[in-house]
């Protein structure tokens, strides 16, 4: 008994750790597993439970008045029934979490004896049934009240809602398992029993295997989800200590590199100051003219860029506030060449001229800024340049001056003419394609990117400071700085904006769809490629195919097609018409929450293909061997899934998983095709569709909608940027296949 | 302990059921696979035949409610080329023209960009390499629509209600789908880190610098992830509708395909006439594209997937 303390709590005595192994072992972990699931079914039937007993409770309080004499007898009897059973439901379902729970404690507590746990597990036999039974009744009476109700001609006076129906069958279900789980565990604490007492492993039968693999999955999940969201709320945390280190760092950068510069000018030669002044002068007295004209030309550049009228400083000038005046009227005169002074009024006619342009005044000022950065790093690389070449240079000088290597001229007392160390103009270009190729290289990259991106990317930043909309848009009017206003706009309710309502649903959508896209995909892309992959099935290059034709065909065809096949009036309505499936058109498209599983479903229709393909390479990578010792354990088939499948298959496509989550995030094609950002939501005001996640009402808001709220959209745009930003630095860190790499087993 | 480990559970089942059954068992699942996959296929495959069957209905052209069409033959084929209202051909032409000049800018820009960083080290590298990461991060679609007002103050696109040259629109697409070509380094950088360094190693020792090195031996060498690159880049443009609908905007003739095609079946009462077309356009373009589509798949597995280290 005294070794119980070192080692973990035991059910049997005298049993030691090693006997126990998760597929074919009971003990320790199957209680905790089936008391975990059984908790947590018990709490789901009391929960489901509970709310349909305060649902029919304050249906009861509301509108009992309002019936009519006929059907008051069959309203009071189903209104009583459902309280009185959904009561006992309840009471059931807090019973069975609240005795799962205790048959834990004991355990962890050591309590118990095999006969202990098979007495409460009978006991939790006895409550499953009870509650199998409370909620079948409870889902008849349901059922039966839709048929009877809507036959009456009174009209139906409770409308049993569809949604309680599946409540109902989700409680019944959940019911089922509970009665199973306990079974199972009785099972398989009697098979430990005769295990300690005969001292042999017997083989496992698929129920109980079922029956402990669910319960370890469950608690797995549970420790997962938590260990999945102290993942953000770390990763949260983190972001703003790396901002802090991050500015921090900055600011010491900047502060170090102030002092470098002037150091340089004080501390320099005539050579070095001078360069201070006219870029790259220090070369020419150094004779390499070539690399000071260019240097020079570059700054001459600069500098009449900046200085011209239209230049650089007249778009900074007005960059504080985004223009004084966007247009003015001016009076011409019709009659060609006279001057307006002399000009009789009624020949006099307005023009419009356009004077300030925020936009153009945004875009160009921040071009300027970027020239003046570009510029600034090439004028102190001018300047290290001339430093750098100072040295050796003075060094080669001072040398031949000093030495006296007997190559002097003894008639003339001339010295040699003194070869400059420094590398000719000539011999900087070929380095160019040498040791200084990713100069040559990323040269064009670079521009492109910066015209491109940068600069585009800068701007629309900075739009979401602005108030640039269809009212305060160019060319007519000004737009000017708001400060956070614009955020406040779209986040909050502030000014009385239906913004923020609109981002709410959205983004709660977004999120949704991206979750169920990307893992529908995944695990339906899974099956289909394990049973391509089965070592039965034959032509399964031809199998693959098939799948790999319908990703060939372009995406925006397909989805357009789909559209079609959807529509209310189209084939696929009337074909299930007239099989008699349905009795009347099924609006997929139109109204939202068929809209959203026909996307979603239409997506799966789309990227199971790309998912089987991946997975199939993968799967097929995994090593038998592992497959053919956990069956030499005993494990069954679906073990085998579960603990070597998943878990490979999980820790190769990690990153991948992460960046089709963040894809579907931003999957602008599948839904803009499909239903155009789907039923108008009909928020006045605010336009935007009950399918729309964020960049389809970006391209809404800006672009595709008769508004054209370009601030916000820049806010919009921001925001799933930080987004998308978050979930892959906090995700990417954690999967195993970025931190290791090489054997998984 | 000596637990005395039993054998396979198939084997027990085997013999409580008779051994013959355990086979009959496996055959039954792998015939219930074999109706699985086929039916999956025909739900895979189906919507695509509908396609092909709807291109060639000649009794009406609009959306019906029936699979099957009554009466076959190719009149809309031959009406996508004749119609005033769809300029099907010259959408073809635009969307070949940006795809043609967007691949081969993206593959210069990318090949560069990506063997800068697999093999040339210089101070900045991590630095530029997190920076382009990050910039990805961006929707593009924000950056596309101040590449447009940038394009309009430039005047490459009209302002108000002046007309410009459809070449205009075209430059306007193929600046626009190159420029973000660098950030897409990671998959050609994957590659030349797999060629092995010993060849630029003898090459520098025979005197060749590194552009010599790069152009004359590490690009022939490269030609899978070269192909891929092309095509994948070649085949953007096709299937692009939103860089096309904001650039564009109503001008039809400057449209591309997708463009084109999408405003049959959404523009204002055009789905009623032009459905039909909308299909026989549709095929048409499928085709090549499948092809296209089937024959990168080759470059795929031998220059992204290949040689790379299987965990």
């Amino acid at each position: 008994m005294n070794e119980k303390k070192t080692t973990p709590p035991l059910m049997f005595p005298g049993q030691d750790k090693k006997d126990f192994y998760l597929s074919t072992g009971t003990g320790h972990y199957s209680h905790l597993m089936s008391s975990f699931s059984n908790f947590v079914i018990g709490l789901v039937i009391a929960i489901s439970m509970g709310g349909f007993f305060i649902a029919r409770l304050l249906h009861l309080i509301f509108t009992s008045t309002s019936v009519d004499a006929s059907s008051q007898s069959a309203y009071w009897l189903l209104i009583i029934a459902t309280l009185v059973l959904s009561a006992a439901a309840l009471a059931g379902g807090v019973l069975a979490a609240v005795s799962s729970s205790s048959q834990r404690a004991k355990v962890n507590r050591e309590e118990v004896r095999d006969e202990v746990l098979i007495k409460c597990s009978r006991y939790q036999a006895i409550v499953g049934l009870v509650n199998v039974i409370l909620t079948s009744v409870l889902l008849a009476l349901e059922i039966a009240a839709i048929i009877i109700l809507s036959a009456s001609t009174s009209g139906a006076v409770i409308t049993p809602s569809f949604w309680w129906i599946i409540l109902l069958a989700v409680s019944v279900l959940a019911s089922i398992g509970y009665l199973i789980i306990s079974l199972g565990h009785i099972k398989a604490v009697k098979n430990g029993r005769e295990y300690y007492l005969a001292k042999k492993v017997e083989p496992i039968s698929m129920v109980e295997s079922i029956v402990i693999g669910i319960g370890s999955g469950a608690k797995n999940l549970g420790v997962g989800l938590f260990n999945f969201i102290m993942l953000f709320i770390k990763a949260f945390i983190n972001l703003f200590v790396a901002l802090y280190k991050l500015i921090v760092k900055v600011a010491i950068a900047v502060a170090k590199f102030a002092k470098k510069f002037t150091m340089t000018f004080i501390k320099g030669t005539y050579r070095t100051k001078l360069s201070y002044f006219f870029m790259g002068l220090g070369h020419a007295l150094m004779g390499r003219p070539v690399k000071t004209i260019l240097y020079l030309i570059l700054e001459a550049g600069y500098w009449l860029f900046m200085f011209l009228p239209q230049g650089g400083f007249y778009w900074l000038s007005k960059f504080d506030n985004l223009g004084d005046q966007a247009s003015k009227i001016v009076y011409e005169c019709s009659i060609i060449g006279m001057p307006i002074n002399i000009c009789p009024v009624e020949d006099q006619i307005e023009v419009t001229v356009f004077m300030d342009n925020s936009m153009l005044i945004t875009l160009f000022a921040v071009a300027t800024i970027l020239l003046t950065v570009a510029f600034f790093a090439l004028y102190w690389i001018s300047i290290r340049g001339v430093v750098k070449a100072e040295e050796t240079y003075v060094e080669a000088l001072k040398k031949h001056e000093s030495t006296d290597d007997g190559t002097t001229n003894s008639a003339t007392q001339e010295k040699p003419k003194f070869k400059s160390p420094l590398p000719t103009f000539k011999n900087e270009v070929n380095e160019l394609l040498n040791s200084r190729f990713h100069l040559t290289t990323l040269s064009i990259p670079a521009i492109t990117i910066t015209v491109f991106t940068l600069v585009p990317l800068v701007f629309m930043i900075l739009l979401a400071f602005t108030n640039f909309n269809q009212q305060n848009g160019p060319p007519n009017t000004l737009f000017t700085w708001v400060g956070l206003q614009t955020f406040a706009q779209l986040f909050t309710s502030v000014g009385g904006s239906s913004f923020s309502k609109a981002f709410g649903d959205i983004l709660g959508w977004t999120f949704i769809w991206a979750f169920f896209a990307t893992f529908s995909n995944y695990i339906l892309g899974l099956i289909l490629a394990m049973m391509i992959n089965r070592k039965g099935i034959k032509l399964k290059k031809m199998w693959r195919t098939i799948f790999v034709i319908t990703i060939a065909v372009p995406q925006f065809v397909t989805l357009l097609l789909m559209s079609q096949l959807l529509y209310k009036y189209g084939p696929l309505n009337e074909t299930l018409l007239r099989l008699g499936w349905i009795s009347e058109y099924i609006d997929f498209l139109t109204v939202p929450l068929n809209a959203k599983i026909a996307v979603i479903l239409v997506n799966v229709w789309v990227g199971v293909p790309y998912t089987m393909l991946i997975t199939s390479g993968i799967l097929m990578n995994i090593p038998d061997d592992l497959y053919e010792s956990a069956r030499i354990d005993g494990a069954g088939r679906f073990t085998q899934f579960v603990k070597i499948t998943m878990p490979y298959m999980l820790f190769v496509t990690g990153p991948y998983l992460i960046t089709q989550f963040i894809g579907n995030i931003n999957n602008f094609n599948v839904i803009f095709f499909l239903t155009g950002g789907g039923p108008s939501a009909n928020l006045p005001g605010v336009e935007y569709g009950k399918t729309d996640i964020l960049v389809t009402w970006l391209y809404r808001l800006t672009v595709g909608g008769a508004q054209q709220e370009y601030a916000i959209g820049s806010a919009l745009g921001i925001f799933i940027f930080l987004i998308s930003a978050f979930i892959t630095l906090s995700l990417y860190a954690k999967t195993s296949a970025a931190t290791q790499e090489g054997d998984f087993a | 302990m000596n637990a005395k480990v039993e054998t396979k559970p198939t084997k027990i089942v085997g013999n409580v059921l008779g051994f013959k059954n355990q086979k009959t068992v496996k055959r039954a699942t792998n015939i219930a696979v074999y109706i699985i996959l086929a039916v999956l296929s025909i739900i895979w495959l189906a919507p695509i035949v509908w396609l092909i069957l709807d291109s060639l209905r000649i009794e009406s052209t609009g959306r019906v409610s029936y699979f099957i069409p009554q009466q076959f033959g190719f009149d809309n084929y031959i009406q996508l080329f004749t119609d005033p209202r769809i300029p099907y051909l010259q959408w073809f032409l635009n969307t070949f023209i940006v795809a043609i000049f967007t691949s081969l800018i993206s593959t210069i820009i990318v090949l560069l960009t990506s063997y800068t960083f697999s093999r040339l080290r210089f101070k900045g590298r991590q630095g530029m390499m997190k920076l382009l990461m990050i910039l990805g991060m961006f929707p593009g679609f924000m950056a596309m629509i101040a590449i447009y007002f940038i394009l309009k103050g430039i005047g490459l696109l009209p302002s108000g209600s002046e007309q410009v040259p459809i070449s205009n629109y075209l430059i306007s697409l193929i600046l626009v789908n190159s420029s973000g070509a660098a950030m897409g380094y990671l998959v050609s950088k994957g590659y030349f880190d797999t060629i092995s360094k010993s060849i630029d190693e003898a090459a520098e020792i025979d005197g060749a610098n590194k552009a010599q090195i790069f152009f004359k031996i590490i690009l022939p060498l490269s030609k899978p992830i070269l192909i891929f690159t092309a095509l994948t880049s070649f085949m953007g443009p096709w299937g692009d509708y939103i860089f096309v609908a904001t650039i564009t905007r109503q001008r039809t003739d400057a449209w591309t395909i997708a463009r084109g095609l999408y405003n049959m079946l959404n523009g204002q009462g055009m789905v009623a006439e032009y459905y039909t077309m909308f299909a026989a356009g549709a095929v048409l373009i499928s085709i090549p594209i499948t092809l296209l589509f089937i024959w990168m798949q080759k470059y795929y597995v031998s220059g992204v997937t290949g040689g790379a280290i299987k965990g």
